[in-house]
């Protein structure tokens, strides 16, 4: 066996993901934490970041670059009370950079968070009964679902397994509430943890459950996919999917992106549908790659088995048989902008958050809009993995205080204003906060988008919805790979262009030019979209005539 | 000074004689003479030479603004203030280089720029400003004064640092020629500013020499950053006990920086220090403070 990745031994040594945090909090002449501390950081919900632009002009200060964390909220299938909205608009303000970020994992980042505010940080979210829990890491991190009520009678039965899911999966060690909220240690003993033993997983590790016809939440870029199987409107069970991801690493062959397979159908029956999970975790932990981090997620494992004896490995461990999967249809993945109403005449309100930012200005107050929403207490908040938000659970009688208050600060002309493209795309956030950015992403599709947009009315297809995804670099985080038309960033403003895959999430694109600068962009999308407009048969979406025409 | 020139119609060109130069006008404004912010006595003698305007008890002004509230009558007037003003005193910085570490051909300073309000108008210190405001490559004409007590003890010995804010300066230059020498004894520093993000004065010098062990201890207060105020000498008191043992030890002890109110507060917390962890009443705790000024262990450079 080759040696173990530096991470590996830095998780066996650190006492239930304690290492040596304390003590890095305690050392106040520098804002970064102790170097294996930054691992074990991520178990705790936070990245240790630096403001990039800035790096230079400090170092001539000589100040140390300017660090600070990026925390991530455990929030299962994405959902908040109004009170826990308040609180987090109150921590974002008083501790952060102060914008809410919405994630592509139906969760919420904030970014700028000094070491010494972490701690109060950890503590106001833990009173209004928040964590960040192993939502970075190598662990299973935020279980997203299908996130409409409005979707399907179904969905709240759905919904439930994303925290029984989040639950199970949770590590068992208290560090957390040791380290940032002050409670105390039981004992000199590490706590055991029959999942995740010393060594945790491999690498990250995402499950995700849609309920179709919608694939909202891209439910084949999971390590582990459940599909809702619904018949005459009951939910009779799950089809269990697994393998999916979808980063690769330039240069690097043996890495690529890949969607989950689907290995089989679980009844509904909660045991059971659990114990799968649970198993094709367990699995991953013993067979993963353990010395090679780019080599590690659940699909690289999948693959060097073989899907039939990762299923078989999965039934020996479960003590029953996966059954043959059921046939399902998924027909779209968007969000429900506007109002939808339930089975149970409860209301819904998707809002358009451009990249998932919910802050004030740059036309609009969205997060004093969403704030005053929350404080008239009449909806939860849930957010979806195309990084907006849906105003949920509204009774008939306040549907019209709620829409008031959204045509006040302008949100419904917001959100029925943007076009189509702009709605269905995804940036991951890149400069000036990722390490691995290669090229902008989050601070520049918008931009671009408006420039595409002409081209689009040129050639009639302006309300086409088209998925067009962006991330500045090939790890996949704003999931390009599997997107219409996917941009890869491989230097500072050059993107490779990738196109074919299909609008539903179920094909990969493929690259089809590379290291264009914003002039190529334009010029090779406006050719491609003037042959299809020509070209395309009836109802062809341009993934599928451009994976036609162009890639096959 | 062109605003002098205005006010008061005379010829920069003009020689005059001064008590100490005998130069032009606009070279005495200009380089030689306190016209920022002239003594109290100086407006005194001022008044006498106006005649006609009184001017209050505690009157402190520069002499554009003096001009301006009470005009001289012409030129040849202003001829007499020329000569009662003083001459621009020295300002003194602590070199914050050490021979051993950055050469014997340079010398640092380290100049906080000097930032106050005359009536709700921000104003900038004299020099400070003019640091400020010279390209690099600027020359200037400087002296050194030499320092009897503020030195190193032998190589052995264990230093205690505190330099808050420019305070730093002259501790810079002891922690840059005790690594140097490769001094055995340990070296501990307490710095302070306002903010950890902004205003931590050779932050990454000071960790690496963390890293290298040239500094022992390092342990930093930024007054603004949370609710309640925190110092230097919150630091050393909740390090207490090991800057006692220190002290027991034998560690030289100083402190740099301004005056009021820290060295003053300092002073008041190493006496609490000395009760709790010496377990001496007031009077002893005092006592063993002026037995380490006596010793030479404890040494200020306040200003
Ligand atoms: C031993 C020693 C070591 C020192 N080491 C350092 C060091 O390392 N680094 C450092 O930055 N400084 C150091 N200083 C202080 C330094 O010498 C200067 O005093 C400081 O830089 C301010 O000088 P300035 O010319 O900029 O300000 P000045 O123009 O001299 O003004 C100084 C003060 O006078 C008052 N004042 C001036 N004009 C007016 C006016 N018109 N009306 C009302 N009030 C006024 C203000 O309170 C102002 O803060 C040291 C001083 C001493 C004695
Ligand atoms: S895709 Fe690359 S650049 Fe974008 S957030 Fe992920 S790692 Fe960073």
């Amino acid at each position: 066996m080759s040696e173990q990745s530096p991470v590996e031994k830095i998780k066996i040594a650190s006492k239930g993901l304690r290492g040596t945090l304390k003590e890095s909090l305690q050392d106040n002449y520098t804002g970064a934490v102790r170097e294996d501390d930054t691992q074990l950081m991520k178990f705790h919900g936070m990245y240790q970041q630096d403001d990039r632009d800035r790096r230079e002009e400090r170092s001539m200060k000589k100040l140390e670059w300017l660090y600070s964390f990026m925390l991530r909220l455990r929030l299962p299938g994405g959902f908040l009370t109004p009170e826990q909205w308040i609180a987090m608009h109150h921590v974002a303000g008083e501790h952060s950079t102060g914008t809410i970020k919405i994630t592509t994992r139906q969760t919420v980042q904030l970014h700028g968070i000094l070491k010494s505010h972490i701690k109060p940080t950890m503590q106001s979210f833990n009173l209004a009964g928040l964590d960040s829990i192993a939502t970075c890491g190598d662990v299973n991190r935020n279980v997203c679902c299908t996130s409409n009520p409005g979707e399907s009678p179904v969905h709240d039965e759905v919904f439930q397994f994303a925290s029984k899911i989040s639950e199970m999966a949770k590590p068992k060690t208290r560090a957390w509430y040791e380290i940032w909220i002050g409670e105390e240690k039981i004992g000199e003993k590490v706590e055991e943890d029959p999942l995740y033993k010393d060594r945790y997983l491999p690498r990250k590790l995402k499950v995700g459950i849609a309920v179709p016809p919608n694939n909202d939440v891209d439910i084949f870029i999971n390590d582990i996919a459940l599909i809702a199987i619904i018949e005459n409107n009951k939910l009779i069970g799950f089809n269990l999917a697994a393998g999916g991801g979808l980063g690769a690493t330039h240069g690097n062959p043996n890495t690529y992106a890949r969607l989950a397979t689907v290995l089989g159908f679980v009844e509904n029956d909660e045991e059971k549908i659990l114990k799968a999970v649970y198993e094709t975790i367990t699995v991953q932990r013993d067979y993963g790659n353990r010395s090679d981090r780019k080599l590690s997620r659940l699909k690289y494992t999948i693959d060097k088995l073989g899907v039939d004896k990762y299923r078989e490995e999965i039934e020996k461990r479960c003590g029953f048989k996966l059954e043959p999967a059921k046939p399902f249809e998924f027909t779209e993945r968007q969000d429900r902008y506007g109002w939808v109403e339930d089975h149970k005449g409860n209301w819904h309100y998707t809002a358009f958050i451009e990249n998932g930012r919910v802050l004030d200005g740059e036309g609009i107050d969205l997060k004093s809009c969403l704030y005053k929403i929350a404080e008239a207490g009449k909806c939860n908040f849930r957010f979806t993995a195309n990084q907006n938000v849906i105003l949920t659970d509204i009774k008939d009688k306040d549907k019209a205080a709620i829409e008031t208050l959204l045509n006040e600060y302008g949100l419904i002309e917001h959100t029925d204003k943007a076009g189509a493209l702009r709605k269905n795309a995804i940036a991951c956030v890149a400069f000036n906060t990722c390490p691995l950015a290669l090229a902008e992403a989050q601070r520049y599709l918008p931009t671009l988008i408006s420039k595409i947009e002409p081209i689009l009315e040129k050639h009639s297809m302006i309300n086409d919805d088209i998925i067009l995804r962006m991330t500045g670099c090939p790890n996949g985080c704003g999931r390009s790979p599997n997107a219409e038309i996917g941009f890869v960033g491989t230097a500072y403003g050059k993107y490779n262009l990738h196109i074919g895959g299909d609008r539903l999430g179920q094909r990969l694109n493929t690259k089809y030019k590379e290291s264009l600068n914003e002039e190529q962009i334009l010029d090779t999308l406006d050719g491609l979209f003037g042959v299809y407009q020509k070209e395309k048969k009836e109802n062809e979406t341009f993934g599928d005539f451009s994976y036609r025409k162009w890639i096959l | 000074m062109q605003e002098i020139i205005t006010l008061t119609g005379i010829d920069p060109e003009l020689e005059i004689q001064t008590s100490k130069v005998t130069s032009s006008v606009r070279e005495l404004l200009q380089k030689h003479l306190n016209i920022l912010y002239p003594l109290k006595s100086t407006i005194k003698q001022y008044a006498t030479i106006i005649t006609g305007h009184e001017i209050a008890e505690q009157t402190r002004l520069s002499l554009p603004d003096l001009l301006k509230q009470f005009p001289v009558k012409d030129a040849k007037m202003f001829e007499e203030v020329i000569k009662i003003l003083t001459a621009q005193a020295p300002r003194l910085y602590s070199v914050s280089s050490a021979p051993g570490s950055h050469g014997v051909n340079e010398i640092h300073i380290t100049v906080s720029k000097d930032e106050f309000y005359v009536e709700d108008e921000k104003r900038t210190g004299v020099s400070s400003e003019y640091f400020s405001t010279k390209p690099v490559g600027t020359e200037f004409e400087f002296f050194i004064q030499k320092q009897k007590h503020f030195r190193l003890p032998t190589e052995d010995k264990d230093v205690i640092m505190i330099g808050p804010g420019t305070g730093i300066a002259p501790f810079r230059s002891f922690i840059a020629e005790r690594d140097a020498q490769a001094a055995s004894g340990r070296n501990w520093l307490f710095f302070g500013e306002q903010h950890f993000v902004t205003d931590f004065l050779y932050q990454t010098e000071l960790q690496d020499y963390l890293q290298t062990g040239a500094l022992a201890n390092l342990d930093v207060a930024f007054s603004r950053d949370q609710k309640e105020k925190v110092y230097v000498q919150h630091r050393m008191k909740e390090k207490g006990a090991e800057l006692y043992e220190w002290l027991q030890n034998g560690a030289y002890m100083y402190i740099s920086g301004k005056r009021e109110p820290t060295s003053k507060d300092v002073e008041k917390m190493l006496v609490d220090i000395f009760k709790e962890h010496g377990n001496k009443s007031e009077e002893e705790a005092e006592k063993y403070l002026h037995q380490l000024v006596e010793e030479g262990r404890w040494e200020k450079d306040v200003y």
